[in-house]
């Protein structure tokens, strides 16, 4: 090849001054049937993966479907129950208010059962927090909120008694 | 790309309708999960709520035990036996747990 180049060289436009360098080629010849068989292969692959894909996609569907009914399912299963136990709740709310507060009252002129109180000021702080200022608390049901109150000394209260 | 390959045309078309729908469910399984756990939170408040209640009225009671003054409160909200012959109240009743 080379041989060859170098005989044409000196016919070739490119050797003359001004013209690119023609680089010879080091790939090897392909027969149009092997790009074809090539292109054949090429698309074989690509069909297979696709396949594959499909598979895998089709695997995660039912997966994410069977979770979203379960969690459908638990969902539509509790709602009655917690709705139950806000109702029970708000019919105990009011008892419960009025009981810390005449809890509150004693504890008053009673200083040794404040120490008492103060155990449950983390557990119940919607009804032992300091008194707010008026119009703050807002109405509907109360969840507690994670942060402690002001309470000088934070203990967990015991479990009701069994 | 059609016309030549048809089959991959389906198959695309088929992915994509795959991912839509994984789509879809997982955000109806994330609302869902997010449903579930504010019921729970909801549950464990109240549930907290409920035994602290109880657990003070135990208190209470035992405390009523040491200084009888607060046999008033107690005896207000149903927390002790009431002597024979005393008139009841209409408050409900708020009984510590046995």
């Amino acid at each position: 090849m080379e041989h060859s180049d170098e005989q044409q060289q000196p016919n070739l436009p490119a050797q003359q001054p001004g013209f690119p360098v023609q680089r010879p080629t080091s790939l090897p010849t392909i027969t149009v049937a092997e790009l074809d068989q090539q292109c054949q292969d090429l698309r074989t692959l690509l069909t297979a993966t696709f396949v594959a894909l499909l598979v895998l996609a089709l695997s995660v569907n039912a997966f994410l479907y069977k979770q979203m009914r379960q969690a459908r399912a638990k969902v539509s299963e509790s709602r009655p129950a917690i709705q139950r136990l806000q109702a029970q709740y708000r019919e105990k709310e009011q008892n419960m208010k009025n009981f810390i507060v005449a809890l509150q009252t004693f504890a008053a002129a009673h200083r040794d059962f404040q120490p008492v109180l103060d155990k449950y000021r983390y557990d119940l702080p919607q009804f032992l927090a300091p008194p707010a200022p008026a119009g703050t608390t807002p109405p509907g049901i109360k969840v507690p909120s994670m942060t402690p109150t002001s309470a000088p000394t934070v203990q967990p209260a015991r479990p009701a008694g069994k | 790309m059609i016309k030549s390959n048809p089959l991959a045309v389906v198959l695309v078309t088929a992915l994509f309708l795959c991912a839509l729908a994984s789509s879809w469910f997982s955000v109806w399984w994330y609302l869902g999960v997010k449903d579930l756990e504010s019921m729970e939170y909801q549950a464990r408040s109240l549930s907290r709520i409920s035994a602290a209640m109880q657990s003070l009225a135990n208190e209470a009671v035992e405390y009523g035990r040491r200084n009888p003054a607060i046999d008033p409160v107690l005896l207000q909200f149903d927390l002790k036996p009431r002597p024979a012959g005393t008139p009841t109240t209409v408050q409900p009743p708020l009984k510590p747990a046995r």
